[in-house]
Order: structure tokens, then sequence, then C-alpha cells
């Protein structure tokens, strides 16, 4: 049975609907709220487009994690608000009425913590949903200069020095890891650079290792590309225990990748997402790369296209939707659509299943700042193909859960050395 | 002009530093928006008064002391939540004492793009996205 709730007079949204127009439109808080007590601090101290309050959506597939747009302009205008009724909280539709109940996952205790040097958990990572997000390093460089070449819709590099730390120690990223893997069940933590003049994949290296080795936890990479006579660093990083590699290319139309992402262009180039996309997916199970983009700013027609084309080299799509940030240089830009946003989280559904990607393998790993592709189940048809695909996707999560992901989520030795990743820089260099 | 003032203005402040505050708080006298003047942690802050037909502005330029030759305007949103001690920045101008007139052309410009609700338009030539500085904690 879907889960469905009414829209507006004839119109039905089930949870996976009801999350792309919360992303979309935004929802108010309202008076009956007490989030101070019941929510997790709202963070901007990931890049992109993160700003919101975490919400879970109920739903009989699955969970649908969310993280709904609540401090910009246009939030304003949203039909939805949260409201908290008899201990819990529903998010009320204006429209209609209608009441959609969620949860709000609470803050852990090891937010507010210290680690051994004093700093304040939060400050060196924060969960985005079920996952660890740190940003490793100080900002991203395309914020420094005369005329910062930052990416349009980001807001990182203003928020270094305000609402976080700027350099995070590694033995300070394995405390707060264990922490969180301990009393929130993290399986997942995933590091962050932002463009450091082609340093960030060294500047990530010690805490990949340092997390397998005293943490045990599947780990995930982001940085800006680097060129292919240097792809050797990604070999390393997978000696070193790297799990996934995601690449932030954003905008498949060249124009518009170009526009938004001037950094990005001047540096490495379109391209260098392509290749670095196409060399680790090559050397990984399938869908363990994925290629990130953001929706509702290109023409709709390019984001199918990225979609097809990320799916065809094997990896998986992240598809965001756009949020024009509070402080960004695109906040005047309109919040997408939902019928165009439903129809990309659709496509990219299907394109994965017709791909034979592997959703939703990992355990417990939910990004709220995306549809995940196995969110978007809820936009097709439960007929046949879908119960037979479904039914693939659980026998091949036991499978890897035995093959794989047991043994990464216990501490354990890696083969890669920090000495190479030295080494092979400095012979680079000469 | 300034219809809302905190008892001391520039506790904490050292006195070259205190001389330049005193210049830009005149020239916050000197125009026609109603400004409110706070104490925020270490720093004075700045915002559009509320007045009969409007609410106090979102927008906020925070100066503190970064060293003892320069002060720094930080120009923020505070979060809408009750609960999240989010600061949206907008980035930050320097003001360094030494240079006082500079200073107060940087200033003003600073307070043109306040009055705008730092709408992109209006942003200050000189404003620099990036800090590279902690801005304090509020109280
Ligand atoms: S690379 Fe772009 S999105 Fe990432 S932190 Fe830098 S400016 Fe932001």
């Amino acid at each position: 049975m879907v889960t469905a709730t009414v829209l507006q007079s004839g119109t039905m949204l089930n949870p996976g609907e009801l999350q792309i127009d919360l992303f979309c439109k935004g929802l108010r808080i309202g008076a009956s709220c007490d989030l101070v007590a019941d929510a997790r601090q709202v963070s901007r101290t990931r890049a992109g487009l993160g700003s919101g309050l975490e919400l879970v959506l109920p739903g009989d597939l699955k969970d649908l994690w969310l993280n709904a747009p609540v401090e910009e302009d246009f939030v304003e205008a949203s039909p939805y608000h949260l409201e908290k009724e008899n201990g819990g909280y529903l998010v009320i539709d204006d429209r209609d009425g209608g009441r959609h109940p969620v949860r709000i996952p609470g803050e852990p205790a090891w937010y507010r913590a210290r680690t051994s040097s004093g700093v304040e958990m939060a400050k060196v990572g924060v969960l985005q949903g079920t996952y660890l997000g740190i940003y490793v390093s100080n900002s991203c460089m395309y914020w420094y200069g005369g005329e910062p070449k930052n990416c349009r819709f980001c807001t990182t590099g203003a928020n270094v020095g305000v609402n976080e730390v700027a350099v995070k120690a590694v033995a300070d990223v394995v405390e707060v890891a264990r922490r969180a893997k301990e009393e929130s069940g993290v399986t997942f933590v995933h590091f962050n650079t932002g463009y450091q003049n082609g340093r960030g994949l060294e500047q990530i290296a010690p805490y990949v290792k340092a997390i397998k080795e005293e943490v045990g936890l599947l780990t995930g990479i982001q940085c800006v590309p680097v060129t292919a006579e240097r792809h050797w660093q990604y070999d390393l990083l997978m000696d070193l225990g790297a799990d996934h590699f995601s690449f932030c290319y954003e905008f498949h139309n060249p124009e518009f990748f170009a526009r938004y992402l001037p950094g990005k262009e001047e540096t490495v180039g379109q391209g260098a997402f392509f290749a670095s996309l196409e060399y680790c997916q090559g050397k990984l199970p399938k869908g363990a790369c994925s290629g990130e983009i953001i929706a509702g700013v290109e023409p709709i027609e390019d984001t199918l296209r990225a979609i097809d084309y990320i799916t065809g080299v094997g990896a998986f799509p992240t598809v965001c939707i756009f949020r024009p940030v509070i402080g960004s240089d695109m906040e005047d830009h309109p919040s997408p659509d939902f019928a165009a946003m439903r129809r990309v989280m659709e496509y990219m559904y299907r394109a994965c299943r017709r791909a034979g990607i592997p959703i939703g393998m990992a355990p417990n790993i939910e990004v709220s700042l995306i549809v995940n592709p196995d969110d978007a189940k809820y936009l097709v048809e439960r007929d046949l193909g879908f119960r037979f695909y479904e039914l693939k996707l659980k026998l091949m999560r036991r499978l890897a859960m035995a093959l794989k992901f047991r043994r990464e989520l216990r501490p354990h030795p890696v083969r890669g050395r920090l000495e190479d990743f030295r080494r092979r820089a400095a012979e680079a260099k000469s | 002009m300034i219809v809302e003032r905190p008892a001391d203005p520039f506790r904490g402040f050292e006195p070259a530093q205190v001389a330049l505050l005193e210049r830009l708080v005149g020239a916050l006298e000197g125009r026609s928006e109603s400004f409110a003047l706070s104490r925020c942690g270490a720093g004075l802050e700045i915002r559009k008064a509320a007045l009969a037909e409007r609410p106090a502005g979102r927008p906020r330029i925070l100066v503190f002391a970064a060293t003892s030759e320069r002060l720094v305007a930080f120009f923020y949103k505070p979060s809408r939540l009750s609960f999240s001690r989010d600061r949206f920045s907008y980035g930050a101008i320097n003001l360094h004492p030494a240079r006082a007139e500079d200073a107060l052309l940087a200033f003003a410009e600073g307070l043109d793009y306040l009055e705008a609700d730092f709408r992109p338009a209006a942003k200050p030539a000189r404003l620099k996205r990036s800090l590279d500085v902690t801005v304090p904690e509020p109280d």
C-alpha cells in the first residue's frame, strides 16, 4: 500500500512526493514547536546546499530523511508548517489542512561534548541524515583572492570561522567518529575539502587511514578532482581505505558549469570530473562512486542527460534540489518547481534500475540533503518489475553485509601507507 | 540616527579603537535611517531599528576587534530559529584605526548595504566574502 496524504482536492502526495515538495517550498516553524529540546542544531558546517532542519518522513517502503529549508526567504511563502501536538510533530499543509506525521531526530549527546583537545564535537563534524559529515580543512580556496571563484550556490567559505573550527585535528576527528558510531549508530563518514589547490586528496589521506584503523567505518571522499596524471592519488586512497568517491560537477550543461562554478571551470574544468569519476568507478564495485548534480537551475533535459551519463559509467547519481541558500550569491534565484523535480527523481530511479546500479546497499546511510536514489522508489508504480528489483536489492544487501560491510565496520589495518602518498607527491613535484 | 544604544557601547575596546568607533557611531547619527545599537559578546552590533511601521531588520553588522590594529565589521543575518546559534555570513570589511578616513568610507558602504537589507546589487566593493578571523560568539 502506498502511504499517501491529500495535497489538494484530487491530488495525493506520497512520502516521496512530500519530500520533494518540502525541498522545493521549505517549512515554516510553528510556535508550538520545541525544537530546542527536540531537534538537532541546524548546521551549516558542510559545503553546498545544506542549512535546514533534519526531518524523517515515515513511509511503508522506507523512512525518508530530509534537510528541510527553514532559514531562506522563500520559506515564508511555504504552505507547509511544522507543529507539535500531543508530544509528536506534524507537517501541516495550509492549502488543504493535510497533516503529515514526521519524526524530528534529536540532537546526539556527543554534539555538546568536547574532544580531549577541548573542541566542541559538533564543530568537528555533524550528522547529515544518518552519516557523519566532516569538512576537514580550512575553507575552500575558491573563496580566497581578489575576485572569489566560489561555486555560486555555496556559502561554505563565508561561514568558516563563524560556525565551525577551521582546521580539524585527526585525533579530534577520530574521537568524534567513535562517539558518533557508538551513540548514533553511524556507519559512514564523509570527508570534504572543497578546493585545496590540488592537495585535497593528500589532506584527507590521514583521516581515512585513522578512521579505518581506529574506528572502523565506511569512508567517502569528496574533493575537486585531480588531473589525469595524478589519478594515482585515488589508488593510494583506496589502499588507505576509501570506499566511496563523489564528484560534484553540479551542472551537465557546460555553459551552466562555467557560469555558476567559475573556480572549477578555471582550475580543472568539467572534463576532469568526468575523467576522475570514470577512473575511480572503473576500479571500485558498481555503485561505489557518485556523480553529484543540482537539479532546478539548468534545463531539466540537461539534468536527465547527467543522470544517464552517471548511471552509464556504473556510478549512482546524487541529485540535490537547488536551494537558494541564505547568504549565497544565488540567494535571489527561484527555488525549483515541484513537478519538474518529481520528474527528475523518478527518472533517476528508473535510470538506476535500468543500469543495474545497486542502490541502498550500505547499512544505515541516509543522506538528508538529496533525494537518495532509493527514496525515489515512491515515485514509480509498484508493478512486477518493481517488486523483482526490490527483491534483488534485498538479496544484494544481505550479501554485501556479509562479504564487505561487516569487515569494514570493525577497526582493521589498511594496506596503504601515508609515506607512499608523500613519496609519490614529492616524486611528482620533482 | 540612533534610536537605541547600550549604556557602555565601547566596553573592552582599546583607546585607539574607541576613537574610530566614536567616528563610526557619528556616521550612524548622520544618516536618515533609524539604527539600533547593542552589545553582542565582545562586539558592538548595529541593525535597522524596529519602528511603528516595521519590525527590526534581520541583517546586522557586528563590529569587533580582530587585533589591536584591526576592527572587523562582520555582516550577517541571525537564524530565524530560536534554538539555532547559526549566523549567516555575508562577509566582512576590515577597519584599521590607523587609517580612519579609509575606514569611514568603507563603513559608509557597509551601512548602504545594511540599509538595502544585503541585496546583492548593493554589495560593497571592499566586502570580503571569506573571513580570516573567528567571529566572537554572542553572549
Ligand atoms: S568547491 Fe564549490 S561547493 Fe565546494 S566548498 Fe568550494 S565553493 Fe563550495
